[in-house]
């Protein structure tokens, strides 16, 4: 490829970076949402600390500690074989899938929340997100060897190979890393017929026969399909 | 794209737990000293990438302020804010490029969002490129780095990295050059 074409390009993008107009600096502004993530975190962790004390109350967590949020990230998940597209979900109080999309045949993505908190959870080919990670923190993660990935709490970012494939977990807002780390031992991969169960009838099944395409599903928008390129109907 | 040396800057120098309080005047009186340095020199050449990634400006303010507030958070923990600040960037640009596919497959059910065309071939040819072809191209000839640099912050292989490049400019080459 050419250098001229080359210096081309550079010198088209710096043409519309100059175009680009920029509104002044505004350096309160980032304190203004530094006290915004510092209020969200207390309230989550007001939001955690209260179903703690609930859970407590009633005894669930004495009655099924093995499913308890605090049971740690240590635990090895339960060996069912991780189909393509990933076939999962959350198994923890008060969580629901909000999203799922199959971009490609490569790639799925997750997300689930319970109303405050967001987790994101996505697969990729193995080892395709090797040395990518910014301030890298090797932890466990499901059992396995993790790197989390720096986002500034309350948000935290995690990856992992499990299955034959690279996990990446991204949530907020989370009070700590263990926290975040400790409700990644509740997703749960499933068989096909036991995800078909969680989802409304006819929606496995339409994001089954539009991988090739890319397709997404939202609860209260149905299912859409997308190509590379150009959005498009799934039929 | 000739940023002040973070050295001169005196970066890391006032490093120290920042505390925010609600008066802005306070909190500026306990915010490092390099940050706000930092802050005045990257916050405009972060908006023009991110602007550049996103091809929306007021989306790309509020990635860079995100970003810039994440590093604060961080700063006592980060080696090098200014990489960071443009790690969390292109981070975010990357989900809010992924997000906006997904919403316009959603909301439109037909094509993403066209750029107006500016007449100029390349211009246009350069905003035509799908997303990830895009931003490969302007991270390496924008922001002037190394395809490694450029796969650690998209998380892509190296190769990958050069396969895009190689389509990307193909691409173009196409347009201009019929």
């Amino acid at each position: 490829m050419s250098v001229e074409l080359e210096d081309r390009v550079r010198a088209a993008l710096n043409d519309k970076a100059v175009e680009i107009e920029v509104r002044g600096i505004d350096p309160e502004g980032v304190f203004a949402r530094v006290r915004e993530r510092r209020a969200r975190r207390r309230t989550a962790r007001a939001v955690v600390a209260t179903l703690a004390v609930a859970l407590l109350g009633a005894g669930v967590i004495a009655r099924h500690s093995a499913t308890s949020v605090t049971a740690g990230h240590a635990a090895s998940p339960p060996a069912v074989p991780l189909t393509d597209p990933a076939m999962i979900t959350l198994d923890a109080p008060g969580w629901s899938v909000n999203y799922i999309g199959t971009v490609n045949k490569d790639y799925t993505e997750y997300q689930f929340t319970d109303g405050t908190r967001t987790l994101q959870v996505g697969f990729y080919p193995l080892a395709s997100r090797e040395g990518n990670s910014t301030n890298p923190t090797e932890v466990t993660v499901r059992g396995a060897h993790g790197v989390t990935t720096d986002e500034g709490a309350p948000r935290y970012r995690v990856d992992w190979n499990e299955q034959g494939h690279t996990w990446e977990a991204d949530g907020e807002p989370y009070t700590d890393v263990n926290e975040f780390l400790a409700l990644l031992d509740h997703v749960r991969i499933l068989d096909q017929a036991s995800w078909e169960a969680t989802l409304p009838n006819g929606v496995a099944a339409t994001i089954l026969a539009n991988t090739d395409k890319g397709v997404s599903w939202y609860p209260d928008k149905g299912v859409a399909c997308f190509g590379p390129q150009q959005s498009m109907p799934c039929n | 794209m000739q940023p002040t040396p973070l050295s001169e800057l005196g970066v890391r120098s006032g490093a120290m737990a920042p505390t925010i309080t609600p008066s802005s005047q306070a909190a500026a009186s306990s915010t490092p000293i390099g940050f706000v340095a930092l802050y005045r020199d990257r916050y405009d050449a972060m908006v023009r990438l991110a602007a550049l990634l996103v091809d929306r400006t007021e989306q790309a303010e509020e990635i860079v302020q995100d970003a810039f507030a994440a590093l604060y958070e961080r700063w006592d923990h980060v080696d090098v804010p200014a990489a960071y600040v443009r790690t969390v960037v292109v981070n975010r640009c990357r989900d809010a490029l992924r997000r906006r596919r997904v919403a316009a497959a959603l909301t439109l059910g037909r094509v993403q969002e066209a750029t107006e065309p500016t007449g100029d071939l390349l211009h246009d040819a350069l905003a035509a490129l799908p997303a990830r072809q895009r931003s490969v191209l302007i991270l390496r000839f924008y922001e002037d780095l190394p395809n490694d640099d450029v796969a650690r912050l998209l998380k892509l292989r190296p190769g990958t990295v050069k396969s895009l490049v190689h389509r990307g400019l193909s691409t173009l080459r196409e347009v201009i050059e019929p």
